[in-house]
Order: C-alpha cells, then structure tokens, then sequence
C-alpha cells in the first residue's frame, strides 16, 4: 500500500448509528456505536420493552458440503442435529454459535476478534473434502432485536411464529423479514427474549427502518456495544 | 394462501417460494420436434402433479413437490439427496 | 333526553363527546357508535339510497345493512352503526345533497321506470359518443361515498398488518364461540377468540331472554346462579378474561377464510392474518328483513335493531311501535319496547294460532292490541314512519288471493288495518351468519324442517357452533359450543394422552347434554311465511344496497336470467357492500317463488370473501419496498449524486452533468459505483463442465487469472443474463451478471445443479463485494498510486483478473471495459466500500478524477457498441441476430439454448440489432421509437443517446438482415417526425479496442 491511510470498515447501518446520536467507537477494524444515550437508560428499555441494535461486525462463517457436517463435529466436539439447531459453543469465555441452515449447510457465527474459530483454521481441517467454506462477514448485516415485546415488532414483519412454544431460545430459521429473505436466530440474552437477523447488507437501511416504524408503537430504542455488555451480565 | 412444506424449513406460506414448473425430462436426441415439445409444451395436468419449488425466502434450494393443482393440497415435498 | 332507567347500555353516560355531522354540532356518549348518538340527538335520516336517493335510516345496528354508510374524518362508507364514536369525529352523510333529509336528487325516486333491472346494459348505450357525458352524470348521481386522496386537515391513516398464530380459532364471542374458546383453552389449547363488537357477549348482550329466574342448572359455567341472559354473558366472559390461554381481538372481523386455514381479519385499521390449525365459527345469525311496499322508510327497523339501540345504547327509539313478527322472537322485541316506555300500538303476529310462550303471555297481558293472522302490507309516512297498513293473511299464512287475480299478488284480498306508528319493528326470523363456513368448503343445504340453510358437513380443521349452525336455545348454544371446541382442541397434534383422554370425556358428556337440551321448536329460525308480501309496488326493496326491488327480480326474471347465480349479476342484487347480508335469502325465496322451484332447488350463490367491508388501505398495510443501498451510497448523496431506482437498488444516475461525466472518462478518469452487478462465485470439481453447459460460450481454456465475456441463453435461445467469467483457480470461477439479472441467474444455475447433481456449489456474493469501475486514460496512473503492483499492460494485460491489495484493502481487480476506456473492475469486501471510494478520490484528484452515473455509463457503451441485456434485447433476442455470433459455441457437446439456437441459425435471421447514427445529429429519437421504411414499419430502436464524444445521436435497434448492412439508410421516427438515419459498423468509438487494451 501506498498511500498512508489505514483502511477501516463499516457496517452498512454506520450512517443509521450516527444519525440517531450514536458514539461510534472503532473496534477491531469496524466503525461501531458504543451508544446511543447512556447503558443503564438502553438496557432498561431493552428489559421493559423492545431494543434494537448493529451486530453486522460479527464474524459469520458459511459452511456447505455433505463432510461440512463432520467438520463441525472435529471442530466443536459436537454438530447441531436438526435444521434450525443452535450449538452454542464456548471458547475462552467466548461464545460461538454454529446453525444449522440446511442439511449440508452451515453458519458459525463468532465475535469479531475471536482468535481461534477463522476462516483459516476452518480452511486448513477441510483435509481435501468438498466443503465450501466462505467468510460472509462482508455481506451479511446483522441486527439484534431484543427485549419482552420483540415479538410483537416481528409478527408485523414476518409470517412465522414467534411464540416461544415455536421459536425458542436456541434455534433458528429462514424467512421473510419486511419481503427480505433473513436467517432469524433466538438467542435470548438471560431472560430477554433476543432475536438476531442476518441479511443482505444491501437492505441494511431499508430493515432498520421498518423494524423502526414496526417498533415505534412499543417504544422501540437503538442501543450500543456497550449496552449489550451490561445485558451479558 | 395456501402453505407448502419445504423440506429443509418445513410448512411455510406459498409466497415465500417460487414456482418452477412442472417436471420434464431434457430430451436427450437432437430431434426438433422433440426439443420443441419439451421447450414449449406443459401437460397442464388437472390433479396431482410433481412439480419445482424454489424456497426463495428462506433455505434457497430446489425440491420437487407433488400436488394437486385442482385445490393446492400438497401431498409431499422432497429434496434429492445432494450429491457431492 | 333523558336516560331510560329500565336502559342497560354500555355507553358511560357521564362521559359526553362532542363531534360534528354534516358541519351541525351533536354530542354523544363514550360507548356511542356514530349511529347511535346521532338518533339519539333525533337524526333519523342517514344517508339517500344508491339508484332512487330514497331516504333511508338505521335498521340493522349490526352493520349488516348500508343505510347509515357515512364519511368520517375523510373516509367514506364507514358504517355509522358500528364505527365507534371519536371526540371531534367530522362526520358527513353520503350520496345526497344538500343533505339525506332535503336531498335535491330525490326526483330519481320518481323515475324508476326509467331505471329498470339492468339498465346500464340497455341504456344510455347509444349513440356511443355520448357515454363519457352520461357516465359523468351517472357518476355523479349514483353511487357511494366519494373518495378524496388528499383530505386536507385529516391525519394520514397509518395501517398496519400482522400476522398471528393460533391452534384454535374462535370467531364469534356471543354464548357459543365463548364455550367453545373456554373448553379449548381447557384443553391447554393456545385460542384467539375473535368479535367484532367492542364487547364479548354476542346476543345475550341486547337480548335479556325470558325473564325467568334462571335459564338452567345444566349451564357449566354458570353453576345455576345466572339469573339472565347478561349475567350468562357476564359469567363466560369473566371466564375468558381470566383463562390465559386465551387471547381475545374485539371490534375485529373476520372477513374471509383462506387456504390453509387463513383468516383475514379486519380491526380498525390493521390486517391481521391469522394462521390457525382449527377454526371455530360461531358467528351467530342474522335477522332478515321483510319484502313490502316502503320496506326502507326510516322508522321500519329489525326487531333486533331496537334491541341493540335500546339495550347496548340507551336510546329509546321512538313513541309508538308496531311489530311484526312471524316467531317468538318478535314478541320479546315487543317485551323490550314496552319494557323501555316504548307504545306497542299492535303486535302483527303472522300465525293464526296465539304462541304460548312466556313473553307473548307478558305483551298480551299488558293490554297490547294483537291480531293474529295479520301481517304488514305497506308502511306509510313521507321520509319517516306515520302509520303501518296491516293485512290478513289466508288459513295457510299465505295472502289471500284478491278478487281479480288468482294468485293475489297483485291486489290482495282479504281486511286491511291501518295502525299510527313512528316505529315498525319487523322480526321475521334469522338467516344463521355462516359465510365463512361456506368460504371454508362447508356444505351448505336447505333444511325443510327450519326452512332455512343449515351445514350439512364441515371441511378438515373447520367446525361450527351456534346459531351460526342453526342451532338455537341459550342451553343448547353454550352446550354445542363447549363440544365444539373440545372437538377442535382433541385434533391438535400435541395433545399428549392424558389430556386426549380428559377431553373426549368432556366431549361425550356436553353431546349428551346438547341432545337432552336441543330444543324440539327451533322457533327462532321459523321463517313460515314467504319473505315477500302481496302488492304490485314497485317500493318493495330486496337488496338496499343496490336499490333492487322485487319487481326488479321479477323482471330479470322473466328476461331469462332465472338461475340465482345469473340473477345476482344482472340485477347487481348482493353485490354492494353488505354482501347478500340482508337481501341473499329474500332473493332466493323470491326466484324459487318465480320459477316455481323448491328453494333447495334454487339454490344459493358462491360465498365469497370479503364479508365485511374492508378499507383498500387495511389491504395494502404499511409500505414495504425493500432499498437495497450500494456500501458508498452516503458518498453518492453527498457528491449530489440524482439518484435512480434500479431495481431494488437506489444509483446514482448523475452527478449533475452527464456529458462532462463522460468526457471525464474518455479525457482523464472517471469512477463509477457498480456494487449493484450480480456476482456468483462457483466452486467444486465439475465447476468447469457446469459453466460449460450454462453458457454459450466456451471455457475449456480458459486460463487461471483470465477472463471472458459470456452469455446465457434460454432453452429458447433467448438472451437470458451477459456478463463475465473469471477463473479464480481450479475449480473456482468468479462470474459477474447484470444488476436486474442477479436473482433469476442464481435460481437458473442453482435449478441446474439440482437436475444435473453436479459436484459444484454456487454462492451469490453480491453484497459480500463492493464493485467500482476506475476507467479512463489515467485510470492507470491512479490505481497504480494505490497498488505495489505492476500494472504495465504486458504485465497485466486487458481481460486478465489479479488478486492484490489496493489501499490496504484484498481487491479483485479485472480489466474489463464495458465503458469503452482502459479500465479496472475492482471488487473488494463491501465494509471497506467508503474507505476504497475515498482512496480513489483523494488519489485521482491530481488527473481530475470524477464520479460517473449510470447515464454516462450509458452513453459510453452505446459509443463503444456494447449491448445492454433487457435495454438491447428482449424475450425474442437471440445472442445470433445481436451479434454475439461469436459466443455461440454449437459444436460443444452441450449446453442450454444449444438445440434451438442451431435451429435458429438454420433457419435464418429475422432480425438484427444494428447501431445507427442520425443524419441530424440534434436528433435523438425515444427508446422504443420505430425505425421505418417508406412509412412502413420494419424494426424499432432500443437505444439512442446524444454522444458529446462524437456530437452526434446514435442509437442501437432491431430490424431485418438484409436493411442491416453498414451505410443503409433508414428512417427513424423522432416525435411523430421520420428522420433520416445511416446503419454503422458495430463500434461508434475506438472500433478496433486500441484504448481499450492500451
């Protein structure tokens, strides 16, 4: 490189977070909004109604193949059985999730700066089998929709149901979200029914706001990185 | 809307697919009139027929489904077994 | 007025709303309709009718009638009756003017000779010229509310749409749709109940029943201490509130059923669709209205319709009534009128025989006048209720013929009684409310024994309960509904065993009772006379909606049209907005009547959704059309970029000016965002025999680090996707499709796969790769600022692909050239996308760098020739008559499109795409414009641009081979004008690709 400017990327919600007040904080490479007011208001209205937030820095890691199967279970020590299983996987006190999408198709889903779940390290166990395996960080935007009346905001986007009896913490799917096509994954924050969508990040801003505007009548509020910390706990 | 059973998602709205057509078989020989058949002419079947889906909101992949196209019951919808 | 204390409505009589009704100040109670405090404050007429501008008032108050469709707050048609009453609610009457009670239109009334069954297919036809004039007027005078798009002083409606989920659906909250969601929900069952009052209760809340002390221990939930109906009511619906399995929707309807158990449900302004695995229907019934002469005179109203202005309200409805009635319900109309200090001057009861039942026992022994075989012949007054004409009726309960006809139907024989009133409550019996019974696949037949339609057989997942299955009898109604919603709850999959078991007994044991506790009279749904009473009027209305008199139906009759399925049509009888609510039996038995045909051998016509009136906007809901945004979209706007819909996606079409775009690009560099191109990658060991299949091209030798142009066809051997093929390396290919093409190509290539079981994948990487097109004479000089890579063209020649970083960042760089310049194709990982697009401008700001649009884009391909799939060519184009000869490999084994393009190329071009110049350079002729010769048509142009390059227009399009060799001249039509043009050779702009490859 010749020009000396350090490349940065950018979620493609970066304008979103910085429009609603967000403080963007780099990160790992990535442009992220730290906050928007402050951690306890974001956290409380996530606990007490419906919170939104900008997961797309989030590591994603596409597997296909009949042996992608296997991989998984050299790699994690296990495989997610069914389609829609979530494996939950802990490394260094950090949590991967592995989906199953298809019978042969596979998502890993990792935190942006995880050392050891890579496309590398995926790469160098393939041992010659047919498995694709590509990093869909670049494409995929991620949302989070969290909070107790995060099914009401869905159920005005999307045909599934989301009762817990159908849809619990855990498990996931492919439907339409607002007519775009969304990998929609349960993955309840402690007691907070949680739900994380990844898609085309072309849609990012379109889906932003129509979660929005869904949301608007139950007080729906963007929340940062930092407030996703506090809800950890 | 009638709800058609995807055999990765399992039973979802009609929209969530598209539709591909009836199943034909890629004539093999160069005969025209047989290309021709195969290019433009469907069998338009008044019942139960075995037809291509596309799960397009949702796994993405192709499987046949059988139904009857009289009143949109599905029968039964498969996958082939990937080949790799 | 002052409140009636025997009253029990529901309205909160210490809460007063104030709105306006045609700009006159009124108020009314929360807990109003519009309906209801409007007649509460004394207005009588609501609106004129469709065809006559009759004046007419409230009847139903159940919204099954149009006779109070108003306009609120800028939304017309709204039915007054059931649209709950708003503080500062703009309220205006429909269809009349000045207004309902002094309409100006009311002459049509005189003129309905002129306006037979019919008449809009037999006159005002001719002469022909003249039906935009008679259409303007016929507008005008006829009709329903109008529609303002653009109300000023109203808040736009946000609607909405949801879906929902049940195992169980209810619809209907009266005593049967309760049960059935409280035994489901015992069950453990997951119920959504469904009204479309404000209020669970269904019937029982305007209907207080016998009076007697209590309706019966055998009542589960009431355990004996139900002393009437309301206290029933009350008793399941506290119930309801309190079982958590149940949720209930008010002031929702369902106003159709769907495959697969879908359910359109209306509330307010929001569309839900509810998904449910077992329906319910306990919709109830309908009372249906009697045909005679000024049948719709305001002050004639359902039995019903008084009970619930009087019962739900605590409107007292007029002074003195008249009721006629051929059932018992009629005589507990009768009890509820007297009851609120209502004068019943006569109750007309059809039957000859006295009924015993305990309310006639009351009315009779209030001293109310009675005449028993009598029933109603005309009503009389101006625009309201003055007096009823009472008629006998024969042993039979049929007219009694007059002297000079045979049948009677013309002058009636028999006494006549003419009776002073302000009211007539007509209660001639129930129609059960089973439109969504039907929609679902029920069978529907004639039952002689009620003389009604009743379900003979339900569809899988459908059940009934209620009187909306005739049954009738408050024991009977709460027993069947319990039954039913065990039934539907004991076909849910999940049920484990136990439960299963618990329930079936339940259900033996409330079918035992329901046989015990049927009634043998069924009196509610008598309906033993004919709907229709003697007179040859022509006021006797059948359908209000339409303004469909009986005579009407006579005479379409009588013109042939004596099938109720063609009856319906041609008469437009059932085809307003109450949908057949009021008018659908009354049609049936007056065509059977006719025809002499049995009314099971009339049969009834098609139930079809909506059933209820449904606002278009409640369909469409909220806007939703998925964006797609480029990762430099901000960048775009913020270089004032004029953006365009491509698509889903949003591109900058220019950044001010187009020309000085393109000549950026041929005299220095220019940059353009084409994120927006389809990009695929293939991987897998077949990957190679699979593109070779796809394709028409070949790429067998294709080198590794090498690119090719490549087209797709059809099995047609039409033009399908263009774009082109990399070779990542073995066995992995990067490839590029148009931006529209990106959807249907990865559905092609993946339908292909799934037939041929190749072993390949194929991943759609469009959003993974931001794309930017850097070309232009120092596009070279300012990349190479970027990269340590040697970009010398021997080093990196045209149509060659490398992997390097650019700006820190992992690129794909090609030197492709669609604009016609030495360029680079850079793809690299969309996070990165402003930061790329920010390094490009910062180092080609020195070379007068400049951001480029799609119409410079444009502009530069068709300079160079380059064809635009879906611009260029359409559903016919062959890759052949375009000129892509050259990609049309036939003597590969195989590949799709390959047996009709060689048929094609046997059988000769039929056209040809050619570029052409105009001899007037000023001249640039439309898209789609035609390309003559000696003023016949013979091809047409795709497309044409002025060239600030060339100053000249030049353009591309189809015609016949043999007008297609270079230096023909032809003529283009250019505004209506043929223009004069010349054929070109292939390229307009460095024809040999000497810049291109430099």
């Amino acid at each position: 490189m010749k020009e000396n400017s350090v490349p940065f990327r950018v979620s493609a919600l970066d304008r979103k977070a910085e429009h609603l007040g967000g403080q963007i904080e780099q990160r790992g490479g990535w442009r992220v909004a730290a906050v928007y007011s402050n951690p306890e208001t974001e956290a409380a209205a996530v606990r007490e109604g419906v919170g939104v937030a900008d997961i797309s820095p989030m590591r994603k890691l596409a597997l296909k193949g009949k042996a992608a199967s296997a991989l998984l279970q050299e790699t994690f020590g296990e495989a997610p059985e069914k389609v829609g299983d979530v494996l939950a996987v802990e490394f260094d006190d950090t949590e991967v999730l592995a989906v199953k999408l298809v019978s042969d198709e596979f998502l890993i889903l990792a935190s942006p700066g995880m050392q050891q779940i890579t496309l590398e390290y995926l790469k160098e166990r393939q041992d010659g089998r047919f498995i694709t395996i590509l990093d869909r960080t670049a494409g995929l935007a991620g949302l989070v929709v969290a909070g107790p009346k995060s099914n009401l905001v869905f159920r005005k986007c999307c045909a599934l149901s989301f009762h817990s009896e159908d849809f619990p913490s855990l498990y996931a799917a492919q439907s339409s979200v607002a007519k775009v096509r969304t990998i929609i994954l349960r993955h309840d924050r402690g007691e907070i029914p949680a739900f994380e969508l990844f898609f085309d990040r072309a849609y990012a801003e379109y889906i932003w706001d129509a979660l929005m505007d869904a949301g608007k009548e139950f007080g729906i509020q963007p929340f940062g990185w930092q407030t996703s910390q506090l809800l950890k706990k | 809307m009638f709800q058609l059973t995807c055999p990765n998602c399992g039973l979802r709205n009609v929209s969530e697919f598209r539709f591909g057509g009836e199943i034909s078989l890629r004539p093999k020989e160069a005969n025209e009139q047989v290309w021709a058949d195969y290019v433009y002419n469907r069998n338009n079947v008044a019942g139960v027929q075995t037809e291509w889906w596309f799960h397009r909101s949702g796994c993405q992949r192709w499987f046949n489904a059988r139904r009857n196209t009289l009143n949109n019951e599905v029968l039964e919808s498969k996958q082939d077994e990937a080949v790799e | 007025m002052k409140q009636l204390n025997e009253l029990t409505g529901v309205v909160d009589t210490t809460e007063r709303l104030t709105f306006t009704f045609n700009r006159k100040k009124y108020s009314g109670f929360k807990g109003d309709t519009i309906a209801s405090a409007l007649y509460r404050e004394g207005v009588r007429v609501f609106s004129r009718s469709f065809k006559y501008h009759r004046p007419r008032g409230l009847m139903c108050l159940s919204g099954s009638c149009p006779n109070c469709m108003v306009n609120v707050d800028g939304t017309p048609n709204l039915r007054a009756c059931v649209t709950p009453l708003e503080p500062g609610a703009q309220v205006t009457s429909q269809n009349a003017w000045p207004s309902p009670q002094t309409d100006l239109m009311g002459f049509f009334d005189h003129l309905g000779s002129f306006l037979p069954v019919g008449f809009y297919y037999k006159t005002f036809m001719r002469p022909k010229t003249m039906w935009p004039v008679y259409e303007m007027i016929l507008r005008n005078v006829a009709g329903l509310g109008k529609l303002d798009p653009r109300p000023e002083g109203y808040q736009e409606i946000e609607y909405e749409k949801q879906y929902r989920h049940a195992e169980v659906t209810v619809v209907g909250g009266g005593p049967a749709g309760m049960s059935a969601a409280l035994a489901a929900a015992g069950l453990g069952a997951r119920v959504v109940l469904i009204d479309e009052n404000l209020a669970l209760g269904g019937h029982l809340r305007y209907h207080k029943g016998d009076r007697r002390p209590s309706i019966s221990p055998i009542i589960p939930f009431v355990n004996g201490e139900a002393s009437d109906f309301t206290g029933l009511a009350r008793k399941l619906s506290q119930a309801v509130y309190a079982s958590e399995n149940i949720e209930v929707l008010l002031g929702a309807s369902a106003f159709g059923w769907y495959e697969g158990n879908l359910l359109g449900v209306v509330q307010v302004d929001r569309l839900i669709k509810l998904r449910t695995d077992q329906l319910v229907v306990a919709t109830g019934q309908m009372e249906q209205p009697l045909v005679f002469e000024n049948n719709d005179l305001p002050g004639v109203f359902l039995g019903s319709g008084l009970q619930r202005l009087a019962h739900l309200y605590g409107v007292k409805p007029g002074e003195r009534a008249v009721v006629v009635t051929n059932n018992d319900y009629g005589w507990h109309v009768a009890v509820d009128l007297l009851a609120i200090g209502v004068e019943v001057s006569m109750v007309a009861e059809a039957r000859r025989q006295m009924p015993d039942c305990p309310a006639a026992a009351h009315v009779r022994a209030s001293g109310v006048p009675v005449l028993a075989g009598y029933t109603i012949l005309k009503a009389q007054g101006k625009s309201s209720v003055e007096a009823a004409l009472l008629i006998e009726l024969g042993e039979d309960g049929a007219p009694i013929p007059g002297e000079d006809t045979p049948t009677g139907e013309d002058t009636p024989g028999g006494s006549e009684v003419a009776v002073a009133c302000n009211l007539i409550a007509v209660s001639m019996g129930f129609v059960p409310n089973n439109a969504l019974l039907c929609q679902s696949g029920a069978q529907i037949a004639h039952d002689p024994s009620l003389d009604n339609f009743r379900v003979s057989s339900f569809p899988p997942a459908v059940l009934g309960a209620g009187h909306a299955v005739a049954t009738d009898g408050v024991d009977s109604l709460v027993l069947e509904g319990r039954a039913a919603g065990l039934q539907a709850a004991l076909r849910l999959e999940r049920l484990d065993e136990g439960i299963k078991r618990q329930g079936s007994s339940q259900l033996i044991d409330s079918q035992r009772r329901l046989d015990r506790a049927r009634s043998p009279k069924e009196h509610q749904l008598a309906f033993r006379t004919l709907a229709s009473v003697p007179g040859k009027s022509r006021k006797k209305f059948v359908c209000y909606c339409e303004d469909a008199t009986e005579k009407d139906l006579r005479d379409a009759i009588a013109e042939g049209f004596d099938d109720i399925e063609t009856l319906k049509r041609y008469s437009t009888v059932s085809m307003g907005p109450c949908q057949g609510k009021m008018c659908s039996l009354n049609t049936i038995r007056v065509c059977a009547h006719e025809t002499g045909r049995s009314i099971a051998e009339t049969g009834r016509t098609t139930s079809r959704p909506p059933f209820v009136p449904v606002k278009l906007g409640v369909l469409a809901g909220r806007k939703l059309e998925p964006t797609r945004h480029t990762p430099m979209h901000h960048q775009h706007l913020a270089l004032g970029a004029k953006m365009m819909d491509a698509g889903q996606w949003k591109r900058p079409e220019h950044y001010g000016d187009p020309h000085a775009e393109v000549l950026a690009v041929h005299e220095k560099v220019g940059v353009i965002d084409v994120s927006t191109l389809g990009k695929i990658e293939v991987f897998g060991p077949d990957s190679l025999p699979f593109l070779e299949r796809i394709y028409t091209n070949r790429f067998a030798n294709l080198k590794i680090g090498r690119i090719r142009y490549g087209v797709m066809c059809t099995e047609e051997g039409v033009i399908f996707d263009d774009g082109v093929v990399a070779r990542l390396g073995e066995g992995h290919y990067y490839l590029t499709t148009t931006t529209s093409g990106i959807g249907g190509v990865y559905e092609w290539l993946t339908w292909w796969l799934a037939t041929w079981r190749l072993q390949v994948h194929v991943e759609n990487v469009t959003a993974d790769y931001a794309a930017v097109n850097l070309a232009g004479v120092c596009a070279r000089e300012t990349l190479a600022k970027l990269t340590d890579l040697d970009l010398s063209s021997e080093a990196f020649p045209y149509l060659h692909l490398r992997q390097t970083d650019v700006a820190g960042v992992p690129t794909r760089l090609m030197r492709i050239g669609f604009v016609g310049e030495m360029g680079y194709e850079m793809h690299f990982p969309a996070p990165y996308g402003p930061y790329i697009w920010q390094a490009l401008m910062q180092a080609g700001a020195e070379f007068g760098i400049r951001p480029f649009g799609v119409e410079a884009q444009r502009v530069l391909r068709l300079e160079k020739g380059h064809i635009i799939v879906g611009q260029d060519t359409d559903a016919l184009s062959d890759p052949l008559g375009a000129g892509l000869d050259w990609t049309v490999k036939l003597d590969k084994p195989d590949f799709i499109g390959k047996a009709m393009l060689a048929s094609r190329k046997k059988r000769g071009l039929r056209e040809m795409l050619i570029r052409f110049e105009m001899i007037n350079p000023g001249s640039v002729p439309g898209e789609g414009e035609q390309i003559v010769e000696n003023g016949r048509f013979i091809g047409r142009v795709t497309s044409a641009r002025q060239s600030p390059t060339l100053e000249k227009s030049i353009g591309m399009g189809w015609i016949p081979p043999e007008k297609a060799a270079p230096g023909t001249r032809l003529q283009v039509r250019v505004n209506g004008r043929q223009e004069d043009a010349v054929v070109v050779a292939a390229a307009f702009y460095d024809p040999d690709g000497k810049r291109l490859r430099a």
